[in-house]
């Protein structure tokens, strides 16, 4: 019987989108005590709109079946990030984007942007707050995006974000320990189809976000620094896989 | 799809976000009020008045002005808690400490950003009584999603 749960425990952790799910619930519950019933039906409807949007696009367009895990995950960042306070359809109408901007803005048959992050992007350019309530643990989101990062071998895109990040919020007087979004860092930065792979591709992709959070931060920090830095470093990877192919069809002709 | 259309994605992006830096703007209205209905501001006349400059006159006779000074910190204003009467005029001016934050009180319709060594104000009426959270909407760092006020409106 130990057995058998401890093979089943190790089989749900191999899939890192488990353990992600695992803990963005562990996140939303620890924060139930403050949001309360709203925010978990708050945070259902992000993640069933996502889930069902994710179904119909892909039965339309894709014709197949697919896991819900993705989506699932998209759900629980823009409910998570959006504040629980705003209305409902504005939390059906951002959820929608996050799944319909993987099926949308596409490079090569494959999505450009972290789908939850470019919603969040709408949502902040059109004023909505977002209020990172699922930031509710930095402890838990340190340790599991460690384990996430190395294991994922995103660590590169970390380091990148760490030290640009630091430096130049270090040296412009404000303490990058206390801005830092840990949940940013080790959740949505280091999502593996839009962060690319690679140590130098990673290195230069966290620190893109990196600066370009400084320099939101700077001009623009009405809109939010992380969510604007994402956008910016993913263009950047679609970019260089686009270069590197072209690259490719050279040396092959 | 080509490298062109990536740049063309970008330049729209560019434009999205130089809208939503003007975005700010509502706060400063001069004469009306904002789509909300609530909102008087201060130095831009090119907002439209969603309530007519005669109405504002009449509110401003018949209430009482109130100036409220708001300080935001990583994590937290003063003061807290913020008392009016219903009907009073509310002139909340807000400043940061540190790094900049934002006010959003969603019944109200305000968001603005409030930022260090700078004093940004909105006036609206209180016409709504109860208890209105006033959260930050702009990310200050690891305790953004506790950062609370209230705006108590008393009948």
């Amino acid at each position: 019987m130990g057995l058998m749960i401890r093979d089943k425990w190790k089989s749900f952790v191999k899939n890192k989108k488990n353990v992600v799910i695992l803990l963005l619930s562990l996140l939303v519950a620890i924060k139930i005590p403050q949001g309360g019933f709203r925010l978990i039906l708050w945070i259902l409807g992000g993640v069933s709109t996502c889930c069902l949007v994710d179904i119909l696009l892909n039965r339309v367009i894709r014709k197949k079946k697919i896991s819900l895990q993705s989506a699932i995950i998209s759900g629980f960042i823009v409910s998570g990030i959006l504040d629980y306070s705003l209305d409902w359809y504005l939390l059906v109408v951002f959820s929608a984007i996050a799944i319909a901007s993987k099926f949308l803005i596409r490079i090569d048959n494959k999505h450009v942007f972290n789908p939850a992050n470019f919603a969040l992007l709408i949502a902040a350019l059109f004023r909505q707050p977002l209020t990172w309530n699922i930031e509710s643990n930095t402890y838990l989101i340190i340790i599991a995006g460690i384990y996430l990062a190395v294991t994922l071998k995103k660590w590169p895109h970390v380091l990148g974000f760490l030290l640009v990040f630091s430096s130049t919020f270090y040296f412009s007087g404000v303490n990058p320990l206390n801005m830092i979004s840990y949940f940013f860092l080790f959740i949505m930065l280091i999502e593996p189809k839009t962060s690319g792979f690679g140590k130098g591709r990673g290195f230069a992709f966290g620190s893109i976000a990196g600066l370009m959070s400084f320099v939101m931060f700077k001009c623009m920090a009405q809109i939010d620094i992380f969510v604007s830095s994402l956008i910016v470093a993913n263009i950047f990877n679609a970019l260089w896989i686009k270069k590197g192919q072209k690259n490719v069809l050279k040396s092959c002709h | 799809m080509k490298v062109q259309n990536i740049v063309a994605g970008t330049a729209v992006l560019t434009v999205f976000l130089l809208t939503g830096c003007n975005a700010e703007k509502p706060a400063h209205n001069k004469h009306g009020q904002e789509e909300h209905g609530h909102v008087m501001g201060e130095t831009d006349s090119h907002m439209p008045s969603a309530i007519p400059v005669q109405n504002e006159q009449e509110i401003l006779k018949n209430s009482e002005v109130r100036e409220i000074k708001l300080e935001a910190y990583q994590y937290g204003y003063s003061p807290e808690n913020i008392t009016v009467k219903k009907g009073d005029v509310v002139r909340l001016i807000a400043t940061s400490r540190d790094v900049p934050h934002g006010i959003f009180i969603k019944e109200y319709g305000i968001n603005f950003t409030a930022s260090k060594g700078k004093m940004e104000e909105v006036k609206f009426v209180a016409d709504k009584p109860g208890e209105f959270d006033i959260l930050c909407s702009v990310y200050c760092g690891r305790g953004h999603h506790g950062m609370k006020a209230k705006l108590i409106v008393k009948e």
